[in-house]
Formats: C-alpha cells, sequence, structure tokens
C-alpha cells in the first residue's frame, strides 16, 4: 500500500492561522484542519472557529476535546500550570498534536507571516512532518493576511477588540490589561479564574465546585499574574487601563496611522515583556 | 658507647611510590620490594589460574600507599622475558612462598613462554574511555616484545593495532578503537603467548565511565569472558583505591546496574594488610645483629606480653611479635598499624616512621639512644610515634594535617604548659589511644598505660588534676580533655529528673524512630506486600486502626508499659466491625485493618536505656552544650553510645519470643503464635485478609505505583474501556500493560469469551466446579478475585434507592477481608463498571455521565470521591411497558444479562448522545413546536435518568406521569401499551425535530434567498456573481459576492450556511433568533444590490460589444426614484413565458380593450412593484481597471 501523504493546518484561532486556512482552501483541497481544545478558549474563540468551519466547508477536527484543562486540573488534583512548569502545553497541546498526526508522512502549514519570517511557530521534530510556510513563500504579509479575511467575509475574532492572542482564557502568558479585558468582558470567566487560582474548579457538576485547596502544596498561593492575586489586580483595574492607555498614546504619537490592531499589540508589549507560549499562539 | 643504631639496621624500603610507565622497564623495578601478604595472594590467584589453558580477571581494590603499583611491578617482572627483573621477582617471591614461585615457573612452562614470557600490556589510566586505556597497553605489550609494531607476518592483528592507534592519536577528530577490534587484538596475542593486562589507576576509567554514556565499559565484560572457561589465557587485572560502585556513585541506576554485571565478571581482591599483617611487615624491618642483645630483647617482650594479654589485648600478647618489633615499644607496635592506615598512606608512611633519614624516624633515633645498660631494654615508645607524626603532620606526608581530632588533642597537648616529661609521655599516649580507638580493649585504659609507664595511676592523677585529661567512668578509658565549663553531669542529672516522670512510650516515641515491617511469610505466599507501621504505645489505649486507604496494611503497637494491660480498639472502629465467626469459630471477622499488640515480659533494660537516651538528647539541646564545642562533643559520643544500647534494648524487648502478640479485636483479643521474625503479623494478616486476591504483578499489585507501573496501568485501563471486546483488549506486544492484562483480567477469569468461541467481554469469573475442575478453573480459583468481585456487585445492587460513591467502594475493597491493594482497585472496578455498563448509571460531581469513557475513567483513579454510581436496571411495571415502548421506538438494542429489554440508561444515554450533537442555535431557538420545546427543557433540567424518562418527558408531552409499580388496574395491558407508544412516537418525532431544525433553517434561508433573487437555483445565482467577483470595491459586498460565487462546496446547505455566515458574521449554528431575523430582513436588500450590480456590470460589458443575452429595463417613477433591473430569458423556458404571457395579454385586453392597453397596463404594473421592492443601496462604484489588491480597513 502506497502511503499517504497527509496535508495539515494547525488552527490557533488567530488571525494568521485562519487566513492561512483560507488561503490554502482552493490550493490543497486535502487539507485536514485541526484545532487543539484546551476547553478553556474564549467563547468568541470557539464562534470563530465554527464561522471558520462553514467559510472553509469542512470540518476543523478537535484535538484533545476528551481532555480540556479541567480535565487535567482534575487528574493533577488542582496542582496549576506555570511557566516553570507548563504542563498545559505538553498534555494538551503538544501530545494531541503528535499523537494525531501520527507516524505517517504529513506536509504541516505553518502560519508565519512573510514580514515575520524570524518568529518561531511549533514546527515540530518528528522526522515524519516537513513543514512549509506559504506566506513565507508567497511573500504575505500582514495586509494581505487581512486582506484574505476580509475576502472571506469572515473579518477577526471578537476578541481582539481586547486581547491579541487566542489561547486559554486564564492564560498565565496574557498581560495585566488583558486580564483587566477578561473581567470587564467576560466577568464569569473570570470569577473562574480566580476560583482555579485558588485551586478550585467551580461548578464541576450539579454537586458544585472541585476543592482541590487542602491536596497537594496546600497553603502555596499560586498567582497567575506575577505579583498579586487576580482578586488584587481586578482592584486596581482603572490604574492598568490608565498605563495602558497611555502606552497606546505614546505609540500612536510616534507613528501616526497604524492599526488599532497593532498598536494595541505593541502596548500590551509595552506594558510586560514576557515570551507567550508560542506553540499556543501560532 | 653503643648506640643503638650500631645493631640495629632497618631496611629501607617496602615499596617506593611507583609508576609503570617509567619503573616498568628500569633495571631493577622492585629494588627494596617486601612481597606482602597481600601481594602474594594476588600472585597466587593469577599463577594457579595460569597452570590451566584458559585466563582470568580480577580487580584488586585497595587504599593509597598500600603497594598496588608494586603489585603491578611485580606481576610484569615474574611474567616476563627471562632476565635479571624476572629473577628478582622470582625471587622475592619465593622469599613469601616458595610454592607461589614454583606454580609461577609451571605456568610459564604450561604456555611454553619461558622464553619470552607473556604479552605484557601494563599500563596506567588516565580519565579516558577503557578503550582508549586497553589500546595504549595493547600497543605498549606489542612494542616491549618487537620494538615497534611488526608486519602481519609475525603479528598477524598488526594492521589493525596500526590502524587503531593511528586513528586514535590524531589531532583531528580522534576515534577510540571499538570493543571488537580491541578483542580481535588480544586474541591474535593470546593465541602467541599469553596476554596479561594491567590496568593501574583503573578508577579513573571509572570516573570516565560516568561522566559520559559509553558503550566501552562491555569491552572488559568481552576481554575478561574472552578468557575465562574454555578461552584464551587473557588476565585482566585492574588496580583501583574504591569499589566499582563507589566511582560510579552519581550514575544513574541503569548504568550501575550495567557496570555491576561487569564487575560480575571480576574476582574481587581486597588489598589492605590486617594489623598483624603490618606487624609482621615492621619486623621484617628490622635486623638486630646482637646476639646478646636479643637475649635482654626476649626477656622483656615475655614480660610486656603478659601485661598485654591480662589487658586484654590479645592481638598482641605473642612475645615473639613483640621482640621483632622491637625497638618499638609494644604499645607503639600496637598503635602503628591504624595510626598510618587512619592518618597516613599506609605502609607508605609506615616506611616513612621507621626508615626514614628525617628527625623523629625510628632511624634517626636509633642514633641517639644507648643500649649499654645489662638491666634495661629501651624502646621507642608511643610519644616518639606522636612526635614524628605532629612534626610531618604539617608537610603533608600524611593526613594528620587535615584531621580535626587530631588537631583538637594536638592543640590541647600543645597548650598545657611545664608537663614534667612523664607526665608528656603519658599524655601523648593517650592521645595516640584515644586517636586510634573506637571501642574494645585498644584504649586509654589504666593496665595499657601501665606498660609505658609502670608508674603511670599518679602521674594520670596528675593530668586530671591539671584538667588535662578526664577518665570517663562509663567507658574505662582516659581522654584528652579539651575543658569546658558546663557541668556535665549537673545537667545530665536534671535532664534524667525530668524524664523520669514521662511515660516509657513517650519517651520511646521520642527517641526511637520505628520504620514499618513486611509480614513476610504471608506477603510471600501471597503475591503481595503487606506492611505494618510500627509504634511505641501504652497499655491502656483505645487505637484507632489504620485508615482503609492508607498505604499500610496494619500497625503493630509495641506496648511500652504492659502491666497497664491491653490496648483497645477505639469504639469507632469497633462499630464499623462485623462480628462474623469464621469457620473455626476462632476468628472474629474485622472489618478494620489489623492491630498488633507485643507486650513485652521485661522492659527495665528498655526504660533505662530509653531514659538515657532522652536524657543525653535533652543536654545536648540545653542552650549552654549548643555553645560549647567541648561539651557537645562529649555529650555527643555519649549520646552515640546510648544509642547503640538503646538499640539491644528494643531489639531484645520486642524480640519475637520475649512478647505475647495479639490482634486486637472487640473482646480479648487473638493470640498469635510468637514464631520466628515477623510470623505473629503474617498470622494476622492471615485473618484479616483471607478474602485478598493473589495478583501475580508486582508492578499492579501494591500500594503506590511506580510512574512506570501508573503508565502501565491507564493504557490498560483505556484499553478495556476502548477495546473491551477484543482478544487482549487489542494490546501488543509485552509491556508491562500486557503482564497487567494477563495477571489481573485474564487468568482471574475476568475478561473471559460470553460462550466458546465469543468474542471476550468482561464479567465474574466463572468456575467449573465440577469434580474435574480445569486448568483455568484452577488458577482462577488461585487467583481468588471472586469475593473482591462479588463484594462489588453486592454494593452495585445496593446502590438503588441512593448513589453509591466510588471512594467508599475503594474503601471497602481496600478493608478486611479484601485488602485489595490500590494499585489493583481501579482495574477491578472498572472491570465491574463495564460489565454493568447496561445498569450503572455514572455522575461525576453530581452530574449524570454518557457512561465510562478512558478520560472519565482518569479523572475516576485520581479522585474517586469525586464520582457515584448508581443502580438503574430493575424496573417493573408500568415503568418496564414504558421503557420497552421507548427502546422499540429508537431502536435501542440493550440487553441485560441475558434478557434483551430496554433499560432506563441505555434509553437515557440515547436521548442524551442525540442531544449533545445539538447546535447552539437550536439550543436557544424558540422556532420549534411547543412539545419540541418542553422536550428540550426537559432534557436539559434532569439530573436523573428515572426522572427524566418517567416524569419530566411524558409530562413535557402532555402525558401522566409514569408512577412506579403495578399496572393500573383499570387500564387493559392493550391500552397502556397503546399509550405508551404514543408516548414514545411523539418523543421521537421531537428529537427528530429538534435534530433536523437547524438544517431546516438553513434550508428555509436558502429558498428565501432564491426567491428574493427570483431564481430557482443556486447555480443560476453563483454564475453571474463569479463574473463580479473583481469588479467590487466595498468590503462587505465583496465578501457577499464572493461568498456567492463559491462553489467549493457540494451541497446547497453548505453553500447558504457560508453566505449566511458572511452577512452575520457568526455562523449559523452559533446564532441567537435575533441573528436570524437580521438575517433574513437584511437578504433582500444584499440581493438588491447585488442585481443592480450585475445590471451595471452587463451595461458596460453590452457597451463593449460583449456577447449579451439579458435586457436591462430601467424604471423610473415621478418622484425621481429609478428601479433597474436586468432581466433574461432562459432558453429553453421562452415558449411557456410567451405563451403564459400571450394568455395574459389576452385576458387582460379583453377587460381593457386592446392589447395595446394590456401590454400599457402590465408594463405599469411591472415597473410599480420593481419600484417598490428596490430601495436605493450603496454598492461601491464600478472600477474601470483592475481592483488593486489592497483593501483598506481600520
Amino acid at each position: 500500500m502506497v502511503e499517504q501523504t497527509r496535508h495539515i493546518c494547525g488552527i490557533s484561532g488567530g488571525k494568521d492561522s485562519s487566513a492561512l486556512a483560507l488561503y490554502l482552501r482552493d490550493r490543497v483541497p486535502q487539507m485536514e484542519y485541526f484545532f487543539c481544545d484546551t476547553g478553556a478558549e474564549l467563547p468568541e474563540t470557539y464562534e470563530f472557529l465554527t464561522r471558520l468551519e462553514v467559510i472553509l466547508g469542512k470540518p476543523i477536527a478537535r484535538l484533545n476535546s476528551e481532555r480540556g484543562f479541567d480535565h487535567w486540573f482534575e487528574v493533577f488534583r488542582g496542582a496549576l500550570p506555570s511557566p516553570q512548569m507548563r504542563w498545559c502545553t505538553k498534555v494538551m497541546k503538544i501530545k494531541p498534536i503528535e499523537a494525531w498526526i501520527g507516524d505517517e508522512p504529513a506536509v504541516s502549514y505553518v502560519a508565519i507571516r512573510a514580514d515575520e519570517a524570524n518568529r518561531k511557530g511549533y514546527v515540530s521534530t518528528k522526522p515524519n512532518i516537513e513543514s512549509r510556510f506559504p506566506f513565507v513563500e508567497d511573500g504575505i504579509d500582514h495586509d494581505g493576511v487581512m486582506q484574505i479575511l476580509d475576502d472571506a467575509g469572515i473579518g477577526l475574532p471578537d476578541y481582539y477588540e481586547w486581547r491579541t492572542r487566542s489561547g486559554c482564557y486564564f492564560c498565565f502568558y496574557q498581560r495585566k490589561a488583558e486580564w483587566v479585558g477578561l473581567a470587564e468582558r467576560h466577568p464569569e470567566l473570570y470569577e473562574r479564574a480566580i476560583a482555579i487560582e485558588q485551586k478550585v474548579l467551580l461548578d464541576a457538576g450539579v454537586d458544585g465546585d472541585a476543592d482541590f485547596s487542602e491536596r497537594a502544596m496546600a497553603g502555596r498561593q499560586y498567582t497567575w499574574s506575577g505579583g498579586e492575586t487576580l482578586v488584587q489586580l481586578r482592584s486596581r483595574s482603572q490604574e492598568i487601563l490608565d498605563k495602558h492607555e497611555a502606552a497606546i498614546d505614546r505609540i500612536r504619537q510616534v507613528r501616526t496611522a497604524i492599526p488599532v490592531l497593532e498598536a494595541l499589540s505593541d502596548a500590551l508589549d509595552a506594558d510586560d515583556d514576557t515570551d507567550p507560549c508560542t506553540i499556543c499562539a501560532v | 658507647m653503643t648506640k643503638l643504631a650500631d645493631v640495629l639496621s632497618v631496611r629501607s624500603q617496602f615499596a617506593r611510590s611507583a609508576n609503570f610507565e617509567r619503573d616498568a622497564d628500569s633495571a631493577e623495578p622492585l629494588d627494596g620490594y617486601v612481597v606482602t601478604a597481600r601481594a602474594l595472594d594476588v600472585v597466587e590467584r593469577i599463577a594457579s589460574s595460569a597452570l590451566g589453558p584458559a585466563g582470568g580477571a580480577w580487580s584488586v581494590t585497595g587504599p593509597y600507599g598500600s603497594g598496588k603499583s608494586s603489585l603491578g611491578l611485580l606481576l610484569d617482572a615474574a611474567f616476563g622475558p627471562p632476565g635479571s627483573a624476572r629473577d628478582s621477582a622470582l625471587d622475592k617471591i619465593a622469599e613469601a612462598s616458595p610454592t607461589a614461585k614454583n606454580q609461577l615457573n609451571q605456568a610459564l612452562s604450561r604456555h611454553r613462554s619461558r622464553s619470552r614470557g607473556f604479552y605484557r600490556a601494563l599500563v596506567t589510566a588516565d580519565r579516558e574511555p577503557v578503550a582508549r586505556t586497553v589500546l595504549r597497553g595493547l600497543h605498549r605489550a606489542v612494542t616491549r616484545r618487537y620494538g615497534k609494531v611488526p608486519g602481519s607476518a609475525q603479528f598477524p592483528a598488526s594492521s589493525l593495532l596500526k590502524l587503531a592507534q593511528r586513528r586514535v592519536s590524531r589531532a583531528e577528530d580522534p576515534v577510540d578503537p571499538s570493543v571488537s577490534e580491541l578483542v580481535e587484538i588480544a586474541r591474535c596475542m593470546a593465541s602467541q603467548d599469553p596476554l596479561l593486562i594491567v590496568i593501574d589507576e583503573f578508577g579513573k576509567n571509572l570516573e570516565a565511565a560516568g561522566d559520559n554514556e559509553s558503550s566501552d565499559i562491555y569491552l572488559l565484560q568481552r576481554l575478561a569472558e574472552a578468557g575465562q572457561g574454555a578461552g584464551l589465557p587473557i588476565f585482566v587485572v585492574t588496580l583501583q583505591h574504591l569499589s566499582f560502585e563507589e566511582y560510579l556513585a552519581d550514575v544513574d541506576d541503569r548504568r550501575r546496574r550495567d557496570w555491576a554485571k561487569v564487575q560480575g565478571r571480576f574476582v574481587d581482591v581486597a588489598f589492605t594488610e590486617s594489623a598483624p599483617q603490618t606487624r609482621a611487615l615492621i619486623a621484617q624491618a628490622f635486623r638486630v645483629s646482637d646476639e646478646q642483645l636479643h637475649q635482654r630483647i626476649d626477656k622483656w617482650a615475655r614480660h610486656h606480653a603478659k601485661s598485654l594479654a591480662s589487658a586484654g589485648i590479645t592481638d598482641l600478647s605473642d612475645p615473639g611479635t613483640i621482640a621483632s618489633c622491637w625497638p618499638l615499644h609494644p604499645v607503639s607496635t600496637l598503635v602503628l598499624p591504624e595510626l598510618c592506615n587512619r592518618f597516613g598512606q599506609h605502609e607508605r608512611t609506615l616506611f616513612s616512621f621507621l626508615a626514614g633519614s628525617e628527625s623523629g624516624t625510628v632511624a634517626s633515633l636509633a642514633a641517639e639512644i644507648e643500649i649499654d645498660r645489662a638491666d634495661y631494654v629501651p624502646s621507642i615508645g608511643p610519644e616518639a610515634v606522636y612526635d614524628y607524626f605532629m612534626a610531618t603532620g604539617g608537610a603533608g606526608v600524611s593526613a594528620v594535617g587535615r584531621s580535626g581530632r587530631w588537631t583538637e588533642i594536638a592543640s590541647r597537648l600543645r597548650d598545657a604548659n611545664g608537663l614534667s616529661s612523664a607526665e608528656q609521655r603519658i599524655a601523648k599516649t593517650v592521645a595516640l589511644l584515644n586517636l586510634v580507638s573506637a571501642s574494645g580493649a585498644v584504649r586509654a585504659s589504666a593496665p595499657v598505660l601501665n606498660l609505658v609507664d609502670s608508674a603511670s595511676k599518679e602521674v594520670l592523677t596528675g593530668l586530671e588534676q591539671r584538667g588535662l585529661v578526664t577518665y570517663r567512668s562509663f567507658a574505662d578509658e582516659y581522654r584528652i580533655w579539651q575543658g569546658s565549663d558546663v557541668n556535665i553531669s549537673e545537667l545530665l542529672e536534671g535532664a534524667h529528673n525530668r524524664v523520669a516522670d514521662r511515660p516509657l512510650h513517650q519517651v520511646l516515641g521520642a527517641v526511637y524512630e520505628l520504620e514499618p515491617v513486611v509480614a513476610a511469610r504471608h506477603s510471600a505466599q501471597n503475591d503481595v506486600v503487606r506492611l505494618f507501621s510500627r509504634r511505641f504505645a501504652h497499655g491502656d489505649e483505645a487505637v484507632v486502626p489504620p485508615a482503609p486507604l492508607d498505604p499500610i496494611d496494619g500497625e503493630l503497637l509495641l506496648v511500652a508499659n504492659p502491666d497497664d494491660g491491653l490496648p483497645t480498639l477505639s469504639e469507632e472502629a469497633l462499630r464499623s466491625s462485623g462480628r462474623a465467626p469464621d469457620d473455626s469459630g476462632r476468628v472474629r471477622r474485622l472489618q478494620s485493618k489489623p492491630v498488633v499488640a507485643a507486650l513485652p515480659e521485661n522492659v527495665v533494660a528498655l526504660d533505662s536505656a530509653a531514659r538515657a537516651v532522652a536524657a543525653l538528647s535533652d543536654v545536648l539541646s540545653a542552650p549552654q552544650v549548643e555553645t560549647d564545642w567541648v561539651a557537645r562533643r562529649e555529650v555527643g559520643e555519649r549520646l552515640a553510645l546510648a544509642r547503640v544500647q538503646l538499640e539491644a534494648a528494643v531489639t531484645s524487648a520486642f524480640g519475637t519470643s520475649n512478647c505475647q502478640w495479639v490482634l486486637l479485636d472487640d473482646q480479648a483479643g487473638i493470640v498469635l503464635r510468637p514464631g520466628r521474625g515477623s510470623a505473629p503479623l503474617s498470622e494476622a494478616a492471615d485473618l484479616a485478609y483471607p478474602a485478598a486476591p493473589r495478583i501475580p504483578n508486582e508492578m499492579l499489585n501494591r500500594s503506590d505505583l511506580t510512574s512506570q507501573g501508573a503508565k502501565a496501568r491507564r493504557i490498560l485501563l483505556e484499553a478495556m474501556i476502548e477495546h473491551s471486546t477484543e482478544y487482549r483488549l487489542g494490546l501488543k506486544g509485552y509491556g508491562p500493560e500486557v503482564a497487567m492484562y494477563e495477571a489481573a483480567l485474564k487468568h482471574a477469569g475476568l475478561h473471559r469469551p460470553k460462550k466458546a468461541g465469543g468474542d471476550p467481554i468482561f464479567g465474574k469469573p466463572r468456575v467449573r466446579r465440577d469434580s474435574k475442575p480445569s486448568e483455568s478453573s484452577r488458577q482462577i480459583e488461585q487467583l481468588r478475585l471472586i469475593p473482591a468481585w462479588e463484594a462489588i456487585e453486592e454494593a452495585f445492587e445496593s446502590a438503588k434507592a441512593t448513589r453509591l460513591n466510588v471512594r467508599d467502594l475503594y474503601t471497602t475493597l481496600a478493608s478486611p477481608p479484601y485488602g485489595v491493594k490500590a494499585g489493583v482497585i481501579p482495574v477491578v472496578v472498572t472491570a465491574a463498571l463495564l460489565a454493568r455498563a447496561d445498569r450503572m448509571a455514572i455522575y461525576e460531581h453530581g452530574t449524570f455521565q454518557l457512561g465510562l469513557s478512558a478520560d472519565l475513567s482518569e479523572r475516576m483513579v485520581r479522585n474517586p470521591e469525586h464520582f457515584e454510581v448508581k443502580h438503574f436496571a430493575n424496573v417493573t411495571g408500568r415503568r418496564r411497558d414504558a421503557l420497552n415502548a421507548l427502546a422499540e421506538c429508537f431502536g435501542v438494542d440493550a440487553s441485560l444479562g441475558d434478557r434483551r429489554v430496554g433499560n432506563v440508561l441505555a434509553v437515557t444515554l440515547y436521548l442524551a448522545s442525540r442531544m449533545r450533537r445539538l447546535e447552539q442555535w437550536t439550543r436557544r431557538t424558540s422556532h420549534l413546536s411547543a412539545e419540541a420545546l418542553a422536550v428540550r427543557d426537559a432534557l436539559n433540567e434532569a439530573t436523573e435518568p428515572d426522572v427524566l424518562l418517567f416524569e419530566l418527558l411524558p409530562v413535557a408531552l402532555g402525558y401522566e406521569p409514569i408512577a412506579p409499580g403495578r399496572k393500573r388496574a383499570d387500564m387493559p395491558t392493550a391500552g397502556s401499551a397503546g399509550l405508551y407508544s404514543s408516548f414514545a412516537s411523539d418523543l421521537a418525532r421531537c428529537i427528530d425535530e429538534l435534530t433536523f431544525r437547524c438544517r431546516n433553517m438553513i434550508e428555509e434561508l436558502r429558498d428565501d434567498l432564491l426567491a428574493a433573487a427570483g431564481e430557482r437555483t443556486r447555480l443560476a445565482v453563483s454564475g453571474p456573481a463569479v463574473g463580479l467577483v473583481d469588479e467590487v470595491l466595498d468590503r462587505d459586498m465583496r465578501a457577499f459576492v464572493l461568498a456567492l460565487s463559491n462553489d467549493v462546496y457540494d451541497d446547497d446547505r453548505d453553500w447558504m450556511a457560508s453566505i449566511a455566515t458572511v452577512v452575520a458574521k457568526k455562523a449559523p449554528t452559533e446564532w441567537s433568533d435575533d441573528d436570524l431575523a437580521k438575517v433574513r430582513a437584511e437578504f433582500p436588500h444584499r440581493l438588491n444590490a447585488f442585481n443592480r450590480l450585475r445590471a451595471l456590470h452587463a451595461e458596460r460589458r453590452a457597451a463593449d460589444g460583449a456577447p449579451f443575452e439579458a435586457i436591462r429595463i430601467a424604471v423610473t417613477h415621478p418622484t425621481g426614484a429609478e428601479a433597474v433591473r436586468l432581466a433574461e430569458v432562459a432558453e429553453g423556458e421562452t415558449g411557456q413565458v410567451e405563451e403564459a404571457l400571450d394568455e395574459l395579454i389576452a385576458q387582460v385586453a379583453d377587460w381593457l380593450g386592446s392589447p395595446q392597453r394590456a401590454h400599457n397596463a402590465i408594463w405599469a404594473t411591472l415597473g410599480k412593484r420593481l419600484l417598490e421592492h428596490e430601495r436605493p443601496l450603496d454598492i461601491g462604484p464600478v472600477q474601470e481597471d483592475k481592483l488593486p489588491r489592497s483593501v483598506g480597513h481600520g
């Protein structure tokens, strides 16, 4: 039997990978799309994925949907992921992807744009996977990506109004202003994040919460965002927003006529400089 | 005046620091060497082995300076070619043992090597791979014989050796020789003459092996193997300071095991000299030439021998030894071996002291000592030894300078000014004895000190008064006393008083740590480790047994005050205990884990030892002691001794036969037979866990799984759930999960074919109890999983009215009489849940789950307390009829046992899985029939399957709730069946409505769209749209046109959904009803805009003269409003349309009077309609040229 080479395209829920999927829709008809579902994505992301699925006319395989964050939170009994112990990326992204790809030869299409050719995405180290970068090859930059999305009539995921990346709602790589955004847009998710910070999963079932605060590492206060609890962070949200606005203004003064999205992104980068999780974001 | 030096000759050398590369080929490699007993031992081993055809391998381990390198040189010379070196080596060996020399000569003859000698690969290792070292050795062995590497005629492996040598020594990218190359070279040599490989400093190879992963450890194994059995005469000797393991202390387990295997090929030889052997070496060093003096010495020696014997020092009570070690004083002879080993470099230091020329050595002192006095035999006493070690300490010759203990004593003696020479002598002797003694007879006791000075008692009193020496009565020993202001005895007395009032078990608990013990016999017999924790208890204690899910299987109470009686089980523990007597009537059944009390006969020694340790510990932590290092060390040493005594007292008091052993129960307890070791605990485990499964899998059948074990069990559980009916659960290979499967499921009979030849399923183990049980039945009986399985079934059966928490099930299984280990429980429970999947509902955090899935199982293993199960199989009467109607209607085919009946779970799971697939829109929309809405709400609200099926759903559909119990008497059977089947079909209709509602909605949208476009087919809309794609600039309009034109979709619905998504900026499945309404309202506007666009476009193309079939109709209203439409009639439809139009015109003409008026009227009416439907809309300007690709946004 001749082995069939698979063509795969990972979708993060962000604009670049979505544009790539649309770009390749007619070019690689046998394409398989996948999305690594952490079960803790923003509602906007899920909504956007269905939108994309309809336009693509093909399903996007949801990897891992049975074992999302809540599952692992219970399996690890409330031990939370952190930049030092990033089990989230390992068990919810890398492992499911590698299991789904398997050992057949496959071509993986990665959404690195021509104007960010130096950026690192998740490029598999498995020998059966060949990575391709169509946007780099075809010189498609930020404007090109926006054109693709506009033509498809799909627009941007709604979270771009307040956040620059897809990923878990409680992602510890999000910036303080993004946390404030979460608190404003999704107060219920913010409450969940507060609870998880205290090792409690809200509304795990009709019986109520799954509480691990007395289990392993009891008494060790972990904070999602550096230096303060989410409760403390929310209490000074105005201060954070003011700083954030000031940063946007500064950037606007330096360069005029730049798109909102870019200004938001730059301002958040000025906020702090922790590197995000590249696997989740590309 | 005769000096000692005149009559005494001291042999100057034992062995100097030797070096293979430097000394091996020197003229006199063994000059001054003495063959020691242990060197002879190695020579003899090799020589006797060389008498046979094959070789052998030895690893010689000994400390620095013990003459290992010299041994290597000795072997090298002894097995070398004829010449003075070999003669000298053989002579030296003959001195020690003539037999050994004979053996060596025979060995040389045996291998016909007398004229050439062996190949001798003598090499010193560096921190490098073994292969490199061995290659260097082999190369050297060859060149030593031939002067260079000869041609292959003389030496067949010549080119191999040259090549390997070249590759390893090239400057760039050197490559080490491979194992097989080296073995090949070695074999080639050994086939000519025996090959002796001696690797000195082999520890460096080992360190290098620890640094990096390398396979060349097998080289040694291969070489050793080549020389063993019927192999070639290859002799491998490695010399190192520490054992293999110690070099590899930092290396991971796997590699240590690899090395242990390699070391297993070697015969270990410990290269250390015992004290008597060292003394024999001393004796050999001295020669006294004066015969008359000999007699005086002998007499002197006899006198001292007697004193030593009476002091209990049997080691040195032979007058001959004492005499031959003269001029050393016997006490000097006594301490020197230990002193050299501990504070020096062994014999190297010893011989420096005996023969060195610097001041303070025996040789230099001999020049000062007069020996003329006939009544007095002078000797070199311990004070001289002390002085010598003091003097050389700073020079780095010995380890004295680095010894804290030595420094402390030395500084104390140095600071004590004004001592008389007698006092100095005794003080220094005490110091030396303190330094070398650990325990035993060699210590600074009064009799030993009397040997040095018969008046020592008075001297010691003086020293004691000066505070320089203290007498410790508990050890019968004098000590150099560093001096301290702390009054230890006073502190100790206070501490003793404080400790005296505390109960013994508390005192013991604080000072003596008890490790858990294994019930050995029981564990071995039952393939499981039963562990008992231990603690000290008192007689009248109420005991809480270990918790069921605690990894400990039982508790052993060491009762410290048995006079108070027997501990009892606490009220709580008793309440949960059953009372069923077993067959013998002797045992009452226990439901809590076993607690055994050991009641000792005698605790007097234990009491005093424990209180002594407690008091000393107390003193040690007193503030004044903590800050005074002298007192701290004094107390520390006493504490160490007291601990040793306590250890002995505990072992003795709680020795198996010194106690009464009682298994606690609700009455007087069960007396256990003492037996040996942990026998009483095994008996207790026998009694407590008679129904425990015997799972012969060590990885699974334990309390805490290793990470490997946990992984294997996870794979097993997943396979159980996802491949339950496959052979071996679809597991392949021989991994640990397969072993677990075989042990816990297959052989135990839990996973077996339902009927012969069928697919396997999970179920209760079946045993044929007829006269000839089969092998598999025997095995099933043996593994004894049936009792635990029955316990689970019983628990399931009892979970009909209320849910059963899975943790409680775990608790039952972990408790007596089952005692199933935590590793096994999830496997057995999962098997039972799968076997009963048709009747056990699973809840997580109280929420009903769609059956046992792999992810759910993963969570259940970790947090069983989050899960509950409930039994739903047996419904009777009306409910059963209703259920059967539902099952039939939905085609749900669930079997229960062997009967085929619908059941609550199967139907509920069917409904739940249909619900799960509903789109978001369908879950929210109100565009549903009232019944479907009600059914949807019922399905969303329900938390209990039976409530859903028999209460919520009937009510939602306008039926009475179906109460449990018998059929209503007033309702004939046929009538009730009709009622239930109409309920079922109503429900099915609603479920279908829900399932297809979203699909239908999209179809409705498509119809709307086509109607608004005035077209019948998708192609009629998408075709024209294709031509417009590049003409539109407006962003939204462009996306709309692109969506219309898109032909990637096979299905109209997909096409429609994508258009709807573009218009709503949201997928239809995610819509709310508001979104739907908005899209419906939006369609006509979009289509009008699209039509005008088409019109303008067509106009333009018409102007360009392109072929064109449609006509453009423009209608202008008096207000100035204008409507433009492009109209066309398809070829095939022209005739029909014309016909209909003619008819219409004729009809209208009849009313209005003329065809002309009819034409006008129809024009006007169509025109008005066109205006009504058309509203002006912004459409982007049509571009003349090709559109640029960039589109602004912001």
